[in-house]
């Protein structure tokens, strides 16, 4: 318990921007490097159960924003949450935590592994329970307001109808940050929330640099290099790029291929990390 | 007085000799059983009394004793009712047994006299046939399974039938027009069943795979699957098509050899279908056990052991659908039964072997409801229960496999196409010549049970197919397990391609048979 730093409102260290909102936290519990409190953020938030596209978007927009400095901020939860924070670690930037608990009480294995990576990246675990504190229904809504609090702006990656990442949305909106929703398929379960936040006005993420530019920081360009393809996996990759998610049996009815010649060709693509499956689809590699 | 006849008993698979002898003294009326007799038999002093007395024969009025020997056998079937019956109308002298021992006799009795089918029939049977015994009298219900046994070979409806055969000399029997027409038949009647060159003749009752619109990439595994015995397991949301699949699985396989067809039909003589025995003679057998079987009804069991569905599929397919609702301990059980193609029981120190060499094909829904990475509905699960169902997933099950394929219901644009998909003929035909390459090239196993000392032989990569593998390695996370399944499957890919080096598109398909997370 020794590590865990205690921050009262009153004090110092206590961020302004948090201080701000209608319903601060009277302190904080911190484990980390406490100065992050006061850099500039962004909360990257989602749903738990993720597709593919959920996925390669939260852990691009960690990558991208670790690169141009800004640290990520997140509710460690499974699903976008890790996938931001990976990418934002991936990228070796900074990360902070905010949990519906105390910092001692973690839930699955996978999300304290994460959490310690983080830490051991120079990063920032927050609550506003004291050490000991257990998760409740209640706390994570709650929490969700200190995410908010914390950030410069919110990103929603993919919600659901009903998913928890849309009162952080709530609370970022009560708060006066800007709340910036990626857009999905309009036939996908998984973004229903995020198409109804623009539909009701939120900013849509079609760029991401335009949100870095938004909050004041440097954008950095990466080349993006395609690996080698020979002519029948440009076939595949068209095909897998214009079905958006195809079984190997649409890949094989688009090509005319062979199911032997599609299934070794899918292999030496995944291998270049051309492609990647998830849940019996096809996708492309971010 | 004394007399003595000549049965037999099932034992597991096998037959056993058994001699009934019976002997009548003075003292109260009565009769005894003795030489480990199971309450099977010994009710069968109720029906015998009965049988006798309404045949029309006058039931002893001393003291019978009848003693089953071996003494040391257990014995556990009705199949000795006729023995004893006739046993104790000889010993009373109401018949006179010309060569008792020329004759042995199974079958069970009715309390009218009538004679019943037994369960074994046919291993029962066929050890008397090897005994050299002359004449062998069974059930008129077992009539089928007599003509694959062939011999010497009476059926009889009731005992007073039995008592007049086995009064007469075996081969005058057969001669004599009166009980000629008891006779079975002297060959043996599928004599050109029995034989190793017999065609495959069966295939109409296993629909066919040209049913089935779309799934070409499943059609793909089933014929690496059947070609290489490779486990199989088939992950899709309800209504895809896995059961359709599996189902038709056994029309792919070759034709059974004779001995295949002789030890199938054994097993459901054994098992009580003994006219499945005769009129599936020739087609391999198709199980899918629900998955609330338990430990004994899979791989078998009981006080006599009885054979489980995994020697009821025996030569064919074992299909295990929703496999994850299976218990832990059932799936668990089958390690053993799969590695050894047979399965023990040791009952009061007596080994009872069955055998079960099957394909075995497993179908399970992606999620608990069934349609996570559906396109059309929502997966109603939570994140916990999505790591739990991986887990269950994932450990004893995943070991059992080779192979792995996603599936997903067919699209519409596939059902209206009128071009047709492969047949179960034409996927035979690709199975038989992968099976022929490897016959031919020095392996006379199936491919997923080769040993790491045979993969090292017949799996042997050249330098650029090694390099290839390696990178597979590290990209995919394999573990060395997965790394032998992968070249096995390889091995029957490039069987089917009629290849003798393993190529790298040969492992590169099998590497998308791989378990998937």
């Amino acid at each position: 318990m020794k590590d865990i730093q205690v921050i009262d409102i009153k004090s110092a260290e206590y961020p302004a921007k948090l201080r701000d909102i209608p319903d601060p936290p009277g302190q904080l519990f911190c484990k980390g490097d406490t100065s992050l409190l006061n850099t500039k953020s962004v909360a990257v938030v989602g749903s738990r159960k993720n597709t593919v596209y959920g996925k390669n978007v939260a852990l691009m927009i960690g990558k991208r924003f670790a690169g141009a400095g800004i640290t990520v901020t997140s509710g460690l939860a499974m699903g976008i949450d890790a996938f931001s924070h990976e990418g934002a670690l991936e990228a070796d930037g900074k990360v902070i935590g905010v949990l519906g608990s105390g910092i001692d009480v973690m839930g699955p294995r996978r999300n304290r592994d994460l959490m310690n990576r983080g830490l051991e990246n120079g990063g920032l675990v927050v609550s506003e329970y004291e050490p000991g504190y257990p998760a409740s229904s209640w706390t994570f809504p709650a929490r969700n307001r200190i995410i908010s609090g914390l950030a410069e702006a919110v990103v929603i990656v993919e919600a659901g109808l009903n998913s928890g990442s849309l009162i952080t949305a709530k609370h970022a909106a009560e708060q006066g940050r800007p709340v910036y929703a990626v857009p999905g398929n309009i036939n996908s379960q998984s973004s229903i929330g995020t198409n109804l936040l623009i539909r009701d006005g939120v900013t849509p993420l079609v760029i991401i640099d335009d949100l870095i530019r938004d909050i004041g920081a440097a954008t950095k360009k990466d080349a993006v290099s395609r690996p080698d393809m020979d002519a029948d996996e440009e076939r595949i990759f068209e095909v897998v790029r214009l079905m958006s998610g195809p079984t190997v049996d649409e890949i094989i009815r688009g090509t005319g291929f062979d199911p032997q010649l599609v299934n070794s060709l899918l292999t030496v693509m995944e291998i270049k990390g051309i492609i990647e499956s998830y849940a019996g689809r096809i996708y492309i590699s971010q | 007085m004394y007399s003595r006849t000549r049965s037999a008993v099932c034992f597991g698979m096998e037959g056993r000799e058994v001699f009934v002898e019976t002997d009548i003294s003075r003292g109260l009326p009565g009769i005894g059983v003795v030489g480990l007799a199971s309450t099977m038999v010994m009710e069968s002093r109720e029906r015998i009394k009965s049988a006798i007395e309404n045949s029309g024969y006058e039931y002893p009025k001393g003291r019978i004793t009848v003693n089953l020997t071996p003494a040391s056998l257990r014995k556990n079937s009705s199949c000795l009712d006729l023995p004893i019956a006739i046993g104790i109308l000889a010993s009373e002298g109401n018949i006179r047994l010309r060569v008792a021992e020329d004759w042995g006799v199974i079958g069970e009795l009715a309390l009218d006299g009538r004679v019943l089918g037994v369960e074994g029939a046919l291993p029962m049977m066929l050890h008397m046939k090897d005994l050299g015994i002359k004449g062998i009298i069974v059930p008129e219900a077992n009539r089928t399974e007599a003509c694959l046994a062939g011999g010497n070979i009476f059926t009889v409806s009731c005992l007073r039938e039995c008592a007049m055969l086995m009064c007469m000399d075996p081969q005058k029997a057969a001669q004599d027009p009166e009980t000629r027409k008891m006779l079975v038949c002297e060959e043996g009647l599928p004599g050109e069943l029995m034989t190793e060159t017999a065609g495959f003749k069966g295939s109409e009752d296993i629909p066919d795979f040209g049913d089935i619109i779309g799934q070409e990439n499943a059609k793909r595994a089933v014929v690496i699957a059947a070609a290489g015995r490779h486990g199989l397991l088939m992950v899709g949301s309800p209504g895809c098509g896995k059961t359709m699949i599996a189902g038709r699985m056994a029309g792919v396989m070759p034709a059974m050899t004779g001995r295949e067809m002789l030890e199938t039909a054994i097993v459901r003589s054994v098992a009580g279908r003994g006219d499945d025995s005769f009129r599936l003679w020739n087609k391999r057998p198709f199980r899918a056990p629900h998955h609330t079987i338990g430990r004994a009804g899979l791989i078998g069991g009981g006080l006599y052991p009885v054979p489980g569905e995994i020697t009821l599929a025996h030569n064919g397919v074992l299909f295990l659908d929703e496999i994850c609702e299976f218990n832990k301990e059932t799936i668990e059980s089958l390690r053993l039964p799969i590695e050894e193609k047979k399965i023990t029981h040791f009952r009061k120190g007596e080994p009872y072997t069955f055998p079960c060499n099957f394909q075995v094909v497993m179908a399970a829904n992606p999620c608990p409801c069934g349609y996570f990475g559906d396109k059309d509905r929502e997966c109603t699960c939570t994140q916990a229960d999505l790591e739990r169902y991986r887990r269950k997933l994932s450990g004893p099950i995943i070991d059992r496999i080779d192979m792995c394929i996603s599936m997903e219901k067919v699209a519409y644009e596939d059902l209206a196409e009128t071009r047709k998909g492969m047949t179960t003929q034409q996927m035979r035909e690709q199975v038989c010549g992968a099976i022929d390459f490897a016959r031919s090239h020095g392996r006379t196993g199936f491919n997923a049970d080769l040993n790491s000392r045979e993969i090292d032989v017949f799996c042997h990569l050249a330098d650029s197919e090694k390099k290839f593998m390696s990178r597979a390695y590290e990209a995919f996370k394999m573990s060395p397990r997965a790394y032998s399944r992968t070249l096995k499957v390889a091995r029957t890919i490039a069987d089917l391609d009629g290849s003798e080096e393993i190529r790298t598109a040969h492992i590169a398909e099998a590497l998308n048979y791989r378990p998937k997370d």
